[in-house]
């Protein structure tokens, strides 16, 4: 399994210089199979660079959306594959208690917001609310669990014979939380991330940022770890920059991070174009 | 007395950050106009959120916010505006009747599920007009005259004027075959024209690959069309597509101004001052 | 096991009241209490965890005003998982400490995205003692 970060930005696209390093692109990660079958997890800005890559050969491409805040779906519409007449694609995201997935993401992607609709897009999309639970798409075994972050939003984890990845980009498992992260269960998505070879998580704020911001669904750098250790991961990559992090910042924040909570794994913060082969 | 405007975003459709684009700037559409003691923002794509931690540390904040439209990449910085969450911020947003109140529309993208603060709950007062063709408006100490454009979604140009200063704001419109009439009239004389040119003729026309013909943005072919049509003093490309590198958008201001000299390409950062102090009217 | 991040919610939520709270599954068995409920159970959730439901219901015996005992399934909690509906009801128990005291009790069943069926809260506010 090979994985590649596209955007690893929260909220806004940061373009510019003093971001290049991290990249400015929101959310988007691409899960490629070793049979090339493609997954893409989340549809921020940085979607439209990855559709560039995916050759028309493609039969098949799913979208897996983690919740439907714009960082995460503003990139829909610049999505290459989506306008292969023909070509299936399959969008997955969480269901939610009054209108339907389809609906939902139709608010956004509709006139006067956008020019084109989805029912206009001439590939053949098919648009799935995720059961809470496990799902195989191709080569993928694919859980989902409801996490903690405001609106129903979902993580992932993705096997692959043996190798995994969680995804949890907007996370706060630590809301309401005075003391260490609670065991056996009760901290959010804890299952999900549980042993796996990469997790891919939330670590917007600094500790003095989060002061102001709980219940925002966002994570701090120490509460990342934390929870990294928690489940076990193999590997933690930071993700979801804040807008207000640039290069500097988020490397000092990073290595200060390091040396003080001594990680029991592998930390880093993740760039756009970063690769990981499992 | 002379009209200050600064480009904080200047490429169109979507955000596109990366070593490419990182001289021009990769931020959506957001220009800033101070005209005396007033400030006009035209449009709110994600160049805003850095304009927005600027204005905020120089106290209470009132703008005119122009929108072209409400597509997404005019919009889509609006909830990054840090003044917004100011309670001593007022922010009149000037948008073309549609049919939709824009308050409602910019809801859209402020509300659950795509976002996590409502619009109706920002502490700043927000004011909305929503303005026809050919209308004519105060914004502070500045005039506006609002002109319908061409796009697939109701579009407005804006000529704003300033103690004899004039710039006209003209992007996500389409020239089709001939120079727009209602745009020269609009632009006549203008200092500065700010124009869509996201796409190469080439491209416009459909050559080796799908026309864009109807897509609603124009070519720097016609924009240097219309800058002469209008005499204007000086031409500023704009809305340069989310695929053009840096290279790409120097070879096209290269081109514009082989035909019409004082032409620049926008990018992020740059500063033009309009005007009898400034002389940007071509001499 | 994961528990269910409306449950994770209920508990922090009830964490922070200051009035006493219980969480229960589907099944009745008692996945959270808080610490003014620790004060009525007589136990700490820190020493007990999670408790099955027959262990539980026995850890104090409430009785109607005139001190006849409750039937199990005239219970707010019991009727909330039941029925999936609110239910209220005043009931009296005799404290650690002795003391007869009035409870009034709300139980409402909790129903999750999707309308998942996650079990049902009761909170407890204290009536006039006598």
């Amino acid at each position: 399994m090979r994985v590649k970060l596209w955007g690893t930005r929260g909220s806004l696209p940061t373009p510019g210089p003093d971001t290049s390093r991290f990249g400015g692109n929101t959310s988007c990660v691409e899960v490629r199979a070793d049979d090339n079958s493609v997954l893409v997890l989340d549809a921020g800005t940085g979607i439209r660079n990855l559709g560039r890559t995916i050759p028309g050969t493609t039969s098949r491409v799913d979208v897996l959306i983690s919740h439907l805040h714009m960082d995460h779906i503003q990139g829909m519409g610049f999505f290459a594959p989506f306008y292969v007449p023909g070509l299936e694609v399959h969008i997955w995201g969480p269901a939610s208690p009054l209108e339907t997935l389809r609906a939902r993401l139709g608010r956004y992607m509709s006139p006067p917001l956008f020019p084109v609709r989805l029912r206009d897009l001439p590939c053949n999309l098919t648009v799935h609310e995720v059961p809470s639970g496990s799902m195989r798409i191709g080569p993928f075994e694919v859980e989902t669990t409801l996490v903690c972050h405001p609106g129903p939003t979902v993580g992932y984890r993705i096997t692959e014979g043996n190798r995994s990845l969680a995804y949890l980009p907007d996370h706060e498992p630590a809301l309401g939380v005075r003391g260490p992260l609670l065991g056996n269960g009760w901290t959010s998505g804890q299952t999900l991330a549980t042993d796996v070879d990469l997790l891919i998580h939330d670590a917007q704020y600094t500790d003095a940022q989060y002061d102001d911001r709980v219940g925002w669904g966002h994570t701090t750098f120490s509460r990342a770890v934390e929870f990294a250790e928690l489940a076990r991961a193999r590997r933690l990559v930071l993700f979801h920059h804040d807008p207000d992090h640039d290069d500097a910042t988020l490397a000092s924040l990073v290595s200060t991070l390091v040396k003080n909570e001594r990680p029991a794994m592998p930390v880093t913060a993740g760039f756009e174009g970063e690769v990981f082969d499992l | 007395m002379s009209m200050k405007v600064r480009f904080w975003g200047v490429r169109g459709s979507v955000a596109s950050p990366g070593p490419e684009t990182a001289m021009v700037g990769g931020n959506t559409s957001c220009v800033e106009v101070v005209a005396g003691g007033s400030r006009i923002i035209l449009d709110a794509g994600t160049g805003i959120r850095r304009l927005g931690n600027e204005l905020i540390k120089q106290g209470p904040v009132d703008v005119t916010l122009l929108l072209s439209h409400v597509h997404w990449d005019h919009i889509q910085g609006l909830p990054f505006f840090a003044p917004l969450y100011a309670p001593g911020t007022r922010m009149h947003v000037v948008n073309g009747a549609n049919g939709a109140s824009t308050r409602d529309v910019l809801r859209r993208q402020m509300s659950a599920p795509v976002f996590p603060v409502d619009l109706n709950d920002v502490p700043s007062s927000m004011s909305y007009l929503e303005v026809r063709d050919r209308q004519r408006f105060v914004a502070g100490e500045a005039e506006v005259t609002a002109v319908r454009a061409n796009h697939p979604d109701q579009v407005y140009a804006y000529r704003i004027e300033h103690r004899g200063s004039s710039v006209v704001y003209a992007t996500d419109t389409e020239h089709y075959r001939c120079v727009d009439p209602r745009l020269a009239t609009l632009a006549r004389n203008a200092d500065v024209l700010i124009y869509d040119a996201q796409y190469l003729p080439n491209e416009y026309a459909g050559e080796g690959g799908q026309s864009r013909v109807g897509w609603g943005h124009s070519t720097w072919e016609a924009a240097v069309e219309l800058a002469r049509a209008a005499n204007v003093g000086r031409l500023v490309l704009f809305h340069h597509d989310p695929s053009r590198t840096d290279d790409g958008v120097m070879a096209i201001e290269a081109l514009a101004q082989g035909q019409f000299v004082d032409t620049v390409a926008a990018r992020e950062g740059m500063l033009l001052t309009v005007g009898a102090a400034g002389a940007a009217r071509a001499a | 096991m994961q528990r269910e991040v409306e449950i994770i919610l209920m508990r922090q939520l009830a964490s922070y009241l200051a009035m006493p709270i219980f969480i229960v599954d589907p099944e009745g068995n008692l996945l959270f209490y808080n610490e003014p409920a620790e004060a009525l159970l007589g136990c700490r959730f820190e020493e007990t965890g999670e408790l099955p439901a027959a262990h539980w219901a026995n850890l104090f015996t409430p009785t109607d005003s005139e001190g006849a005992p409750l039937a199990p399934d005239d219970l707010p909690l019991v009727v909330a998982l039941r029925t999936r509906h609110p239910a209220h009801r005043d009931f009296w128990i005799v404290g650690l400490d002795g003391k007869r005291r009035h409870l009034k009790l709300t139980a409402f069943p909790l129903v999750g995205q999707a309308g998942r069926f996650l079990g049902a809260v009761s909170f407890f506010w204290e009536g006039d003692t006598r």
